[in-house]
């Protein structure tokens, strides 16, 4: 390197990574079609697996017999629950979620398996399925949870259809309500609702020569799903190892183990590959869905708009296992007050089993239907109280010293108002200051316009007590790369870009000198569940300190060398640069090596500790903080509603990578839509309706509105460069914000998901203006 | 996935002697001789016969667009198309757009917007959008959005999609061979 180059090297201030719009990692890759998930991987001599479900939605087994299918040609194994040598259920908080049915039990839902078969192709092991024979005795069917509840109805499980009863108290509602001006009750219904994530589940199971077993998969977290895997086969967790795939799309729908269970049981049996693809018929009906629910509100609050008391009831539809639905519940209860400061506060929340499909992780993880149903009643409360909407949020909303209703004083870190007054402003830019009257189309006065506006609030990371915890690991090698290893998942949320940013930050590389490694559960430390928003900030945060723990360690073994203060030592463009010697990374690991030093670090990064529901404290470190407003247009006469524009302020404590939140925040908001207009997971009596693309609606490109997006940084003392979560906030206000703008625009109240847009053709006549 | 017979008993399979037809058509510029059972779909043929997986299986029934290919100019759903009815055909999918100039720009215009997330969705959308660009180098924001009306994202919300496809026609590339 010459002088020229040296000092221009020297006098190089470092530039921030930090908040620049960098393109995905992954990206080129995929949009080239050579990305290989799981599906796309073909092991010589792979065997092809088929799943016998039951189609039962509640019944006894009585007798199964699969003797005829074992012997079709080219099946290799047919294998029921007699043939686990490993424990018999599965599940990621409550293990009680049998792999199979045995005879004697209960298939308590449709999707229930029954008999597994691997055969040479697919054809053969689906033409082995109907040679299985089944005897069963059928159960009358919980299809609901208040149904669920009532005391003649049969219990599911060994406890009753109760999983849990979910409790928050804050004050003295008698005394709250006495308070109160003006007191409003409500019931709102949301449904059952599915990922359609674009890829399919697939497992590819591959026994190997020293006795293990490899599990290619698409999965949210890959420690649980090796630990589930090899209870399953009565193995140690090492036995196993899960080489995790990158996902066509998961939202919370792949952190239930899914196949992986049954390829791996064939794989051991057949000593062969075994490969299980769900086809979508089978994906839309097996795997976890979003809680159906019903939430009944009471809210009270004085002449200017102060809530005094807010009072919730929820059931949530659990359906057959309990999958997450203890976590996810408990998020839609300690958030169904709103994000909004009252004295006096209380829910109580019961997650029912029932004989529906199981329900677990979605994107919002519950807080998306007790959203829709606070949201709304907020905007009754202030057409009752003749207050503007934005105002009277304005009035309550959580700030900086507020006490939520779980009793956590909020510190810092609280950027609703900013997100309320920049959505408010822009709207009005636009629509003036009435915006929330309804507005007929001139010329075509059957087409009504109009506004409406929601906020929101959610936990970044597992809170509620639960050690958050994620581990990583950055490695220096002497080509001058750097390695972050983690195995936290990849889903297409653009995880990898952020911790390769995080890394080449931290060490003033360029980027395409940091490489990031994920989701295999032998090369990559564990980094906890792909969940609760908490990637960026929990692994983020570990990937930082174990990127600056080797930094530290570079810095050293400089300063020992060169002699220098170790405060003189910076890294800028790939380079060490050190008492006016400049030594590329690479030289510097192998300096590293040479002296007995590993150019690695491996940490284990906690989370700020949390409290448990009902200790009070803090029971989450951080909440990010939305609101948005939609401008929808009705046609009065079809009651169709097509949204026109989507205003977004998302607090997320710090934009690391603009170009990735823009994303997330524009899919966030594509779901939120669906959820209010189109998607409905249709259930009669436990049998699915909607189990095919064409009978579940997300939207299309003919759906998307008009999306601005702003920014809000309040950031978080402990959140890498002050960021938090964001994968869930952006998603959850929109709902609401389109249902109010239908109120608004027709007078017709919106009680319940998804909007029935017919029925809005026929209550707002007269209305039609 | 299936249903028990339950309480039945069910026929004996026969084992069906796979009916196959000989085919004969042009895939990504090569000529391919090849035989295809009488009811594999093309997407089935091309991702296990001929193990061309940048066609992606989302659906299987027309719902989706992930298995969006190009046949005689004119976009298809692989998973619906019978492999016999290839005969005589000419096909691209994924794999055959790597030299393709405008594909180069659509696939850079893909990243630097922020078109990509899971990326599932994303051999089927520039397919289409390859295709919309053959028609009309320069599409405008409705041309763009019609033309990914049959595609589903879950993702991206589609906004920067179409950005990248109406980028795509402005890029210097497709400019200059108008
Ligand atoms: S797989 Fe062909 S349209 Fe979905
Ligand atoms: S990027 Fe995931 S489905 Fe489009």
């Amino acid at each position: 390197m010459n002088d020229a180059v040296k000092d221009a090297v020297k006098n190089r201030q470092p530039a921030s990574l930090i908040g620049q719009r960098i393109t995905k990692l992954d990206a080129p890759e995929k949009a080239a079609g050579k990305t290989r998930y799981v599906h796309d991987i073909h092991l010589p001599g792979q065997l092809h697996a088929a799943i016998l479900r039951s189609a039962h939605v509640h019944a006894v087994i009585k007798r199964i017999d699969v003797s005829r299918a074992r012997a079709l040609p080219g099946v290799h194994a047919v294998l029921t629950a007699a043939d686990i040598p490993g424990e018999h259920t599965h599940g990621i908080v409550i293990p009680d979620w049998p792999s199979l049915i045995g005879v004697g039990e209960r298939v308590r839902y449709v999707g229930d398996a029954l008999a597994i078969v691997a055969a040479e192709t697919r054809e053969q092991a689906t033409a082995a399925l109907d040679l299985i024979e089944v005897a069963l005795e059928p159960q009358p069917v919980i299809a609901d949870p208040v149904q669920a509840r009532q005391i003649d109805s049969p219990s599911l499980h060994e406890n009753g259809n109760l999983l849990k009863h979910i409790k928050v108290r804050k004050g003295d509602m008698a005394q709250g309500f006495a308070e109160a001006d003006l007191i409003l009750e409500r019931t709102f219904h949301t449904a059952t609702t599915d990922h359609a994530f674009l890829e399919p589940e697939c497992s590819i199971a591959q026994p190997t020569a020293d006795g293990r077993l490899y599990l290619y998969v698409g999965s949210q977290i890959p420690y649980a799903d090796r630990n589930q895997v090899a209870r399953a086969l009565g193995w140690p967790d090492e036995r196993v190892r899960v080489v995790g795939q990158l996902m066509g799309g998961g939202f919370g729908g792949k952190e239930d183990i899914a196949g992986q269970i049954h390829a791996a049981l064939l794989a051991q049996a057949t000593g062969r590959p075994v490969k299980l693809l769900y086809d979508r018929h089978e994906s839309l009906i097996a795997h976890p869905k979003r809680h159906a629910t019903q939430i009944r509100v009471k809210m009270g609050a004085r002449r200017d708009g102060r809530l005094t008391a807010v009072q919730t009831e929820l059931y949530g539809d659990a359906g057959a296992y309990a999958s997450l639905s203890d976590k996810v519940m408990t998020r839609a209860t300690t958030h169904s007050a709103g994000p909004y400061e009252t004295p006096h506060a209380r829910a109580d929340c019961y997650a029912m089993y029932t004989n529906n499909p199981p329900s677990g992780a979605f994107r919002g993880f519950g807080v998306t239907q007790s959203a829709f149903a606070v949201e709304s009643m907020i905007d009754e409360l202030a057409e009752q109280l003749g207050i503007d909407p934005v105002e009277l949020r304005r009035r309550n909303a959580l700030r900086v010293g507020s006490v939520t209703n779980t009793g956590q004083l909020l510190h810092e870190s609280v950027g609703l108002l900013e997100c309320i007054d920049r959505v408010d402003s822009e709207m009005r830019r636009r629509a003036g200051n009435d915006p929330f009257r309804a507005r007929p189309t001139p010329g075509q006065e059957h087409r009504v316009r109009a506004w409406g506006f929601a906020a929101a609030y959610k936990n970044t990371g597992l809170g509620g007590g639960a050690p958050d915890r994620a581990q990583a690991e950055v490695e220096l090698y002497e080509d001058g790369a750097l390695e972050a290893r983690v195995s936290s998942a990849e889903l297409g949320q653009g995880l990898v870009t952020v911790l390769q940013m995080i890394v080449a930050e931290e060490f003033q590389a360029p980027l395409d000198q940091v490489r990031v490694l994920v989701m295999d559960t032998d090369l990559t430390p564990d980094g906890g569940p792909t969940t609760a928003s908490r990637q960026t900030f929990v692994t983020g945060n570990a990937v930082l300190q174990a990127a600056r723990t080797l930094r530290e360690g570079l810095v050293r073994v400089l300063a020992e060398r060169f002699d220098a203060p170790p405060s003189q030592i910076r890294f800028v463009e790939g380079l060490a640069l050190v008492n006016g010697h400049t030594a590329p990374l690479g030289e510097v690991a192998a300096i590293m090596k040479s002296e007995g030093h590993s150019p690695r670090a491996l940490v284990e990064y906690w989370a700020p500790a949390t409290q448990p529901l009902g200790a009070g404290g803090d029971m989450h470190f951080a909440y990010s903080f939305a609101a948005q407003a939609a401008e929808i247009e009705v046609n009065t006469r079809t009651g169709e509603v097509q949204v026109l524009t989507l205003i977004a302020a998302t607090d997320v404590g710090k934009v690391l990578n603009p170009l990735g939140l823009l994303g997330q925040v524009e899919g966030g908001v594509m779901m939120g839509l669906g959820n209010a207009l189109t998607e409905h997971f249709i259930l009669e009596q436990g049998v699915p309706f909607s189990d095919r693309l064409a009978r579940y609606r997300i939207p299309n490109i003919t759906q998307t509105p008009e999306i601005v997006v702003l920014h809000v940084e309040h950031p978080a003392s402990t959140g890498p460069y002050g960021a938090k979560g964001v994968g869930e906030i952006v998603s959850i206000p929109t709902t609401p914000a389109i249902t109010n703008a239908i109120t608004h625009a027709t007078g017709v109240r919106i009680t319940r998901l998804p909007v029935d847009q017919e029925e809005i053709a026929l209550r707002g006549e007269g209305r039609g203006r | 996935m299936s249903t028990p017979a339950e309480l039945t008993t069910a026929l004996p399979a026969e084992p069906r002697a796979e009916l196959t037809v000989p085919l004969r058509f042009t895939l990504n510029g090569v000529q391919q001789h090849t035989t295809a059972p009488v009811g594999t779909s093309v997407l089935t043929l091309l991702r296990d016969r001929l193990g061309l997986t940048g066609t992606k299986y989302g659906c299987g029934e027309g719902e989706c667009g992930a298995c969006t290919i190009v046949v005689d100019g004119a976009s298809v759903n692989a998973c619906l198309m019978f492999a016999a009815d290839l005969d005589g055909r000419s096909v691209t999918t994924i794999e055959g757009l790597a030299a393709d100039p405008r594909a180069r720009a659509l696939r850079e215009a893909f990243v630097e917007h922020g078109a990509v997330q899971c990326g599932f969705c994303t051999p089927g959308m520039m397919m289409q959008a390859t295709q919309l660009l053959a028609r009309c180098a320069q599409p405008d924001e409705a041309a763009a959005r019609a033309a990914i009306e049959g595609n589903l994202c879950r993702c991206t919300g589609y906004k920067k999609i179409v950005e990248a496809i109406v980028a795509a026609g402005q890029a210097p590339a497709s400019e200059g061979r108008r």
